[in-house]
């Protein structure tokens, strides 16, 4: 194994390529993640399953296509992982839910305990909301509304048009604005 | 503008992808709709809402752990093809692929027609050859309702022709050792024996023309051909001499100067011999049926001999070898060759009946006797 490794050796701009994609993406990537599967532990293994897959095809990657590729992966290992779960007991599920949520607020410096609260629970719900979307439509959601990904980009991540991606991400926002219509009106 | 197609272009207009032609016929609409503003409001809330969300951070251990396994030759394509598969997976992927040739494997049996299963069980009790069964002592009213017979192989062409041939060959070797008793004992004008002996020879050579006719049939739909080019000749001839003796006087100059001309030549003898079947497709196979069957339904009956509904007996007996499923525009029936029955071919299985679960259940069908003798 050692050997194979050092057998395959990336070229240096590439790996510097690799290197600020860690940084950029690698927080996105595990958000993505644990939305579609909602278990942030096995999101950060998506995430890190899917940087491992970007080492072994680097040299078939260009570096511009590192963002819309890697979400593809994730993307495919989350369906992969929910495809089994189907057919697995999902044991003390509800006890890692809280525990495991490292949700961190935008901007917490100078907020009071009570605002902190207050957008904890408006994030809770949120996040509860995207979790209610169907799974096509939450793809499109989080891919373009969330982590800001071109049209064009969801439509190679979701492999369908960009048409399509256009189609979802209007049927989600419809849903969505309709189940956070309390948080909207506050 | 029409307030959907509004709707959907303001998503798209949120995300900057509507022309700037566009957006200001969209945004004139929002302004004068209250329902399309309501709802751009609350689209940009929603952006809004989302863009507040959390951050969400990996462990700080992310990247070490990642480096790691990269550095354990996990990374490497070499390495991939030695990722050990377990056990479980081998074993789906095994029973995925048997699955996937089981299903490919109905399709293509699906495909080339063999569908044995019937969509229509109905059959009507006046049907065609019901009459026929009845002759022989089956009560053609003792259930009008037919199950699925997938059991049952279909009847074809060749299964006709066959039991045609055989058919018409009995009907000549008749009319001939008919004629030649007539020649031998000679004819007396008035006498009953006389008359009797013309009239079955007409009533022998009527049916010869129609089995006959049959076999010409088939020929014409090139579901069958003679090998031997005479034969087809010598029994086109005959049909035709035996059609117009059909038109004459039923008397002793009838059979002379038509009948004996007809059937005069011995190839008519082997027709059976001389037959090549040639193989279709099934749908080929059920048209050509139906329409012999449509339009020979005087003679169809004479060669098989319509069952009816005998319910699963046949199945738990296993009489499948003997019967065949026959389909014509009151769906799926069971016929059985009227060679077969006549000649006690089947008479084996009465015994099996008799002896089974239900004495004497379907013996009449079977033995070709009438009801009355056969019952017990």
């Amino acid at each position: 194994m050692v050997s194979a490794s050092q057998d395959y050796q990336p070229d240096p701009v590439t790996m510097v390529s690799y290197h600020r994609a860690l940084a950029e993406h690698t927080d996105s990537l595990k958000a993505y993640a644990t939305r579609l599967l909602g278990d942030s532990i096995a999101a950060e293994d998506v995430a890190q399953d899917a940087f491992l897959a970007l080492y072994r095809h680097l040299n078939q990657v260009p570096a511009a296509a590192f963002r819309p590729w890697l979400f593809r992966v994730a993307r495919n290992l989350c369906l992969d992982q929910l495809r089994r779960r189907k057919f697995k007991l999902c044991l003390f599920r509800d006890l890692q839910k809280d525990d495991d949520n490292p949700f961190v607020p935008a901007d917490t410096g100078s907020a009071r305990p009570d605002q902190l609260a207050e957008t904890r629970e408006a994030n809770h719900a949120i996040e509860v909301a995207i979790g209610e979307l169907p799974m096509k439509f939450r793809e499109a959601f989080l891919l373009c509304e969330v982590e800001g990904l071109s049209y064009e980009d969801a439509a190679a991540v979701m492999g369908c048009p960009v048409k399509t991606v256009s189609t979802r991400l209007f049927r989600a926002r419809q849903r969505f604005t309709s189940l956070v219509s309390r948080l909207i009106k506050v | 503008m029409n307030c959907s197609t509004c709707r959907y272009e303001l998503s798209q207009c949120l995300d900057g992808r509507l022309p700037s032609g566009r957006r200001a016929i969209v945004m004139r609409h929002v302004e004068t709709c209250a329902v399309c503003s309501a709802f751009w409001t609350d689209l940009q809330a929603a952006q809004n809402l989302t863009l507040r969300l959390g951050k969400m951070r990996v462990s700080e251990g992310f990247r070490e752990r990642l480096w790691e396994r990269i550095g354990a030759g996990e990374g490497t394509p070499a390495a991939v093809f030695h990722e050990p598969v377990p056990l479980l997976t081998k074993f789906r992927y095994a029973v995925t692929g048997a699955a996937a040739a089981a299903v490919v494997l109905l399709g293509v049996t699906w495909a080339r027609g063999d569908r044995t299963v019937q969509r229509d069980p109905v059959v009507k009790p006046d049907r065609l050859g019901v009459q026929a069964a009845a002759d022989i002592g089956v009560q053609g009213d003792q259930s009008p309702m037919i199950p699925m017979m997938s059991w049952a192989r279909p009847l074809t062409c060749e299964l006709v022709a066959v039991e045609t041939a055989k058919q018409l060959e009995q009907r000549h070797a008749a009319v001939t050792a008919g004629i030649r008793k007539l020649n031998h004992d000679g004819f007396s004008p008035g006498a009953a024996g006389s008359d009797a002996a013309v009239q079955q020879i007409l009533h022998d050579a009527d049916e010869f023309c129609g089995l006959g006719g049959i076999l010409l049939d088939l020929r014409d739909h090139e579901r069958l051909y003679f090998t031997n080019s005479e034969v087809d000749a010598d029994l086109r001839y005959a049909v035709s001499l035996l059609r117009r003796s059909q038109q004459d006087a039923r008397n002793l100059e009838t059979v002379r100067s038509l009948v004996a001309r007809a059937l005069n030549s011995g190839r008519l003898a082997n027709v059976s011999r001389t037959i090549t079947l040639v193989p279709s497709n099934p749908r080929e196979e059920v048209d050509v049926l139906m329409r012999l069957i449509t339009t020979r339904h005087d003679v169809f009956p004479k060669l098989f001999i319509v069952v009816g509904n005998i319910d699963e007996a046949f199945r738990d007996y296993d009489l499948s070898r003997n019967f065949f499923e026959m389909r014509d525009e009151c769906g799926p029936v069971l016929v059985a060759p009227r060679s077969e029955v006549e000649a006690g071919g089947l008479r084996i299985l009465r015994a099996r009946l008799s002896g089974g679960q239900q004495p004497g259940y379907g013996v009449q069908i079977l033995t070709g006797r009438p009801r009355q003798s056969a019952t017990k």
